[in-house]
């Protein structure tokens, strides 16, 4: 069973994930670098549990899948993209996330006033 | 098996084949750019190869999250085993180290005590393994004469192996007047009742020795395969109660014969009250096994 921890890091991969593939087509390796490239470094986690975290998000169909060949030359890479079912839920997790960042700076300054 | 190879096989294990192979070859693209860039710094491609695998962290969860669940291939086979474990000590207990069919009297408790029965016992049997049914029979011997007898014969149609079940066993002589006088002078009125079956009375001369021998056995092969002597009580007329002493079977014959007709797997026991009286050879159709060497003789005989 998740506990609540599970439940918070499992919501912002899936936020992170969501939001970085809002303007790009992006694969693994590729999302994960972005994450640390916009958060400076702040949002980390292993790089494996990006994997089941992108599957999860196939799944509720919130993102599509391609293979596409590398543009480096390498092997082929796997590109996800938001569908329009993701987009909705990005901009859904969005409005808590940010609900959520508000209720808890209001409350922050309060407490820190008293 | 390269580290690489072992990270993909144990987090992808499990997998639909499809989704395995798909997968595999994502993390594998991504393990190879990541090496690529170790080497790029400086790394040797082995150093390279484990920090990459390092930095995907363990397994173990990443399996368990692309499964969706928690029954990962180690604790399916953990689970495997303990029904494994279970399953034998189920086999064992049941079969290899089965109790041994037997015959016991227990004890009687004194709210099942029967007031007008001059005595009452219990028996406990274990059953053996195919048990299907049970019948008890009893029978009973006049001294002197031909054997008459009842044949207490009850099924339990709903019988485990290796069941050990209590069954109520009386015989007794009824000690009113009336039922002294029904049978006539010199009589007296013997009652016998096996389990819930019910009751049987009938007169006997006095005066009239009546034993008791239970014994097992089974009738799968058409063979005995085991018989369970145990003597009873003896009664006589003046309910004198005493055990069988060792060594008088020779003085008491097998009671003539109530055939007990079943179906194959069935199982026995017979209560036979006998006599000194010697007895006639009988159909061998109906014959009940004799006591001593002469119960390894019988034949089940299905009608």
């Amino acid at each position: 069973m998740a506990n609540a921890s599970t439940d918070a890091k499992r919501g912002t991969i899936d936020l992170a994930i969501l939001a970085t593939l809002e303007h790009q087509d992006r694969y693994g390796l590729e999302i994960l670098t972005e994450v640390q490239r916009a958060t400076n470094g702040s949002l980390t986690f292993k790089e494996g549990s990006l994997y089941p975290a992108l599957h999860r998000l196939v799944k509720q169909g919130w993102v599509n899948t391609r293979w596409e060949e590398s543009d480096s030359g390498g092997a082929p890479r796997k590109y996800y993209e938001l569908t329009d079912d993701g987009r909705r839920a990005l901009e859904a997790k969005r409005q808590e996330w940010r609900s959520v960042r508000d209720a808890m700076e209001v409350f922050l300054n309060l407490r820190g006033a008293q | 098996m390269s580290p690489v190879d072992q990270y993909i096989r144990r987090a992808t294990t499990g997998l639909p084949n499809r989704t395995r192979l798909d997968t595999a070859a994502e993390l594998r693209v991504h393990l190879n750019e990541r090496i690529t860039q170790y080497v790029a710094q400086g790394f040797d491609r082995a150093e390279a190869e484990h920090l990459a695998v390092e930095q995907m962290g363990p397994a173990e969860p990443v399996n368990r999250r692309f499964l969706g669940h928690v029954f990962t291939p180690r604790v399916g086979w953990v689970v495997l085993g303990l029904l494994v474990v279970a399953s034998g000590g189920w086999l064992a207990g049941n079969y290899l180290f089965a109790p041994a069919p037997t015959v016991k009297n227990v004890a009687v408790k004194a709210e099942e005590l029967i007031p007008f029965i001059g005595d009452f016992q219990m028996l406990q049997l274990t059953l053996p393994k195919r048990t299907k049914a049970l019948h008890i029979a009893i029978t009973l011997g006049e001294d002197g004469a031909t054997l008459s007898g009842t044949n207490l014969e009850h099924r339990y149609p709903d019988l485990r192996p290796n069941q050990r079940v209590s069954i109520p066993l009386g015989v007794g002589f009824l000690h009113t007047a009336l039922a002294s006088t029904e049978c006539g002078a010199g009589n007296r009125a013997l009652v016998t009742f096996g389990s819930d079956h019910g009751r049987s009375e009938m007169c006997v001369p006095m005066p009239s020795e009546v034993g008791s021998w239970t014994f097992l056995m089974q009738n799968a092969d058409n063979v005995m395969v085991q018989d369970v002597w145990q003597p009873l009580l003896l009664y006589k007329p003046s309910v004198m109660v005493d055990e069988v002493p060792p060594g008088t079977r020779s003085s008491w014959s097998t009671p003539e014969g109530h055939a007990i007709v079943g179906p194959r797997d069935t199982w026995i026991a017979v209560s036979a009250f006998a006599s000194t009286a010697p007895l006639n050879d009988g159909d061998p159709q109906a014959e009940y096994p004799t006591i001593g060497d002469v119960v390894r003789q019988y034949r089940w005989v299905e009608f």
